[in-house]
C-alpha cells in the first residue's frame, strides 16, 4: 500500500518524476525541440499546478495593481513559461555543459563578494538561484553553501540537492533551513572561516524566524535569518540575484551589500534597517522581473492586504 | 563548461554557417542561437501536425467537428512527439549498444531521427498534393540545401 502510495507520488507536481524526465530531455532532446515542447509543458502545468497558480495570481494582485484578472491569467503563464525555460536550461547546464552567455549589474559588488573573508548572499526564489551559484563558484573559484526551504517531496529535494552540487562541481553544498538551531551554528562557524553563505530572503517556508518587512505597500513576515547571522559574524549581505534575459543568457545583478553592525541603535532597531534595506532592493527586482519571481506560496496573504 | 560575456551570432544548422562563414562570421557551431530553435522547432511540428490534419481533418462533417479535431490536434501532436522522442531514444540505445555511433552524442542522433521522420512526412505530404504542400517544400528544399552546406562545410574543414 506504502509503496503504491509512494509510486503515484512520484507523479505529483511537485514529484521527482518530473525533474527525473527534465533530466532525460536534457541529454536526448535536440537544443531545437524545446520550445514548442515547453509552450505545451506550460500548458499542462497551468492547469495541473493550482496551488502554484493560484499563488502567482495571489501575487500579481499586489505586485501589478490596477491589471485585470485576464491579464494577470495571462501573466501567471508567463511567469510559469520562464519557470519552464530557467529549470529546463540548468538541467542542460548539468547534463551537456553547454556555453551559456551571461551579463553582470553591479559588477563591483560582485568582485567585492567574491573575495570577501565571509558573507551572506540574499536572494530570492528568481530566475536562476542554482545556476547562479553554479556560475559564481566557477567563475570565482569559491565554495558556496545555499540553504534553502526542503521540498514537500523528499525524492524532489535529494534530486535537487544532487543536481545543485554536481552543478556547481563540488564547489556548492545544500543546507535546509528545517535544520534549525543546528544549522544556525552550523552556518556562522562557516562565516568564521570565510566562506560564503547563500539564503533566500523573500518567502517563509517552516518554522523559521520572521521579521516584518513591507512589500509593495503591504507587510509581510520575511525570513529575517540573514540579517542575525550578518550581525552575529560581522559580514556583509549581498543582495544578488540572476535573472533569465533570453535564450540561454543571463544576467547576473549584485547590490550594495546591507551591512549590519552593533552601534547606537538596539539589535532589534538594526535587524528591522536591514530587513528594511533588503526590501526596497527585492521590490524594484520583482518589479523589474516580475515574470520570474518563482515563490509559488501567496506571499501577501500572511498579514492580510493592510496597504 | 564554458561561459561568456558576450554572445557571439552563431549556429547550429550547416547552411546558416555556410552563409556566416561566406559574409565573414563565425561558423562554429553552436546550440545558442534562439531564433534558429525556434524557427525549426515550430517547423518541424507545423509539418507533423499538417500532415495528420489534412488526413483526418478534410473528411469530418459538421464544420464544428472539423474545428474541434484540429484543436485537439495540436495536443495529439505534441503526444506522439513525445512518444516518438522515447522509441527514438530507445533505438539510439540499442544502435550505440552493438558499437556504432557511441561518439555522437545522444541529442545529435536524436536530431537526425527527428529529421529524417519530418521529411519523410513532409515528402509525402508533397506528393499528396494537399494546399500545404508548399509548406512541406519549403522544409524539403531547407533540408537538401543544408545537407549541401553541410558537405561544403566538410570540405573546407570546418
Amino acid at each position: 500500500m506504502r509503496r503504491s502510495h509512494n509510486f503515484i507520488r512520484r507523479f505529483a507536481v511537485r514529484g521527482v518524476f518530473w525533474r527525473e524526465y527534465l533530466d532525460w530531455a536534457a541529454i536526448n532532446l535536440p537544443f531545437y525541440f524545446y520550445p514548442v515542447l515547453m509552450v505545451f509543458w506550460t500548458l499542462f502545468f497551468f492547469f495541473f499546478a493550482v496551488p502554484a497558480r493560484r499563488a502567482i495570481l495571489g501575487n500579481l494582485r499586489i505586485v501589478l495593481p490596477g491589471s485585470s484578472r485576464a491579464m494577470n491569467y495571462l501573466r501567471a503563464f508567463r511567469t510559469l513559461y520562464q519557470f519552464a525555460w530557467t529549470i529546463t536550461e540548468a538541467a542542460i547546464y548539468r547534463a551537456n555543459k553547454v556555453e551559456f552567455a551571461y551579463e553582470i549589474a553591479g559588477e563591483e559588488w560582485l568582485e567585492q563578494l567574491a573575495s570577501a573573508r565571509g558573507a551572506i548572499v540574499i536572494t530570492a526564489h528568481m530566475g536562476s538561484y542554482d545556476l547562479g551559484a553554479a556560475l559564481f563558484a566557477q567563475k570565482f573559484n569559491r565554495e558556496i553553501r545555499i540553504v534553502r526551504a526542503p521540498e514537500p517531496d523528499k525524492q524532489t529535494a535529494q534530486h535537487l540537492a544532487a543536481s545543485l552540487e554536481q552543478a556547481g562541481h563540488g564547489a556548492v553544498k545544500v543546507a535546509y533551513n528545517s535544520e534549525g538551531a543546528l544549522l544556525s551554528f552550523d552556518l556562522l562557524n562557516a562565516l568564521r572561516r570565510g566562506e560564503i553563505v547563500s539564503i533566500q530572503g523573500d518567502r517563509m517556508e517552516g518554522d523559521i524566524a520572521a521579521g516584518s518587512g513591507r512589500l509593495f505597500g503591504t507587510e509581510v513576515p520575511l525570513p529575517n535569518g540573514p540579517f542575525v547571522l550578518g550581525l552575529a559574524a560581522h559580514v556583509p549581505i549581498y543582495p544578488l540575484f540572476v535573472v533569465r534575459s533570453g535564450y540561454r543568457s543571463y544576467q547576473i545583478i549584485a547590490h550594495e551589500p546591507i551591512l549590519i553592525a552593533r552601534n547606537d541603535r538596539t539589535r532589534d532597531e538594526e535587524l528591522a534597517r536591514g530587513l528594511s534595506q533588503w526590501c526596497t532592493v527585492l521590490e524594484k527586482t520583482i518589479s523589474e522581473h516580475w515574470d520570474q519571481w518563482f515563490a509559488f506560496t501567496p506571499i501577501f496573504s500572511s498579514y492580510g492586504d493592510n496597504s | 563548461m564554458e561561459t561568456t560575456r558576450s554572445k557571439p551570432l552563431r549556429f547550429y544548422f550547416a547552411l546558416p554557417r555556410l552563409l556566416a562563414k561566406i559574409t565573414g562570421g563565425d561558423a562554429r557551431r553552436s546550440e545558442n542561437n534562439g531564433f534558429e530553435a525556434w524557427i525549426v522547432s515550430v517547423a518541424t511540428y507545423l509539418i507533423c501536425y499538417l500532415f495528420f490534419a489534412t488526413r483526418l481533418v478534410p473528411a469530418l462533417r459538421p464544420l464544428w467537428l472539423q474545428i474541434f479535431v484540429s484543436l485537439l490536434l495540436f495536443f495529439a501532436v505534441w503526444f506522439l512527439w513525445v512518444f516518438i522522442l522515447h522509441v527514438d531514444a530507445f533505438l539510439i540505445k540499442l544502435i550505440r549498444s552493438s558499437g556504432i555511433l557511441r561518439d555522437l552524442p545522444i541529442r545529435r542522433a536524436q536530431s537526425i531521427l527527428i529529421m529524417s521522420l519530418s521529411s519523410a512526412l513532409a515528402y509525402s505530404l508533397v506528393m499528396a498534393g494537399s494546399i500545404v504542400s508548399v509548406a512541406a517544400l519549403v522544409w524539403l528544399a531547407a533540408v537538401v540545401l543544408n545537407i549541401s552546406a553541410a558537405m561544403v562545410l566538410r570540405l573546407t574543414h570546418d
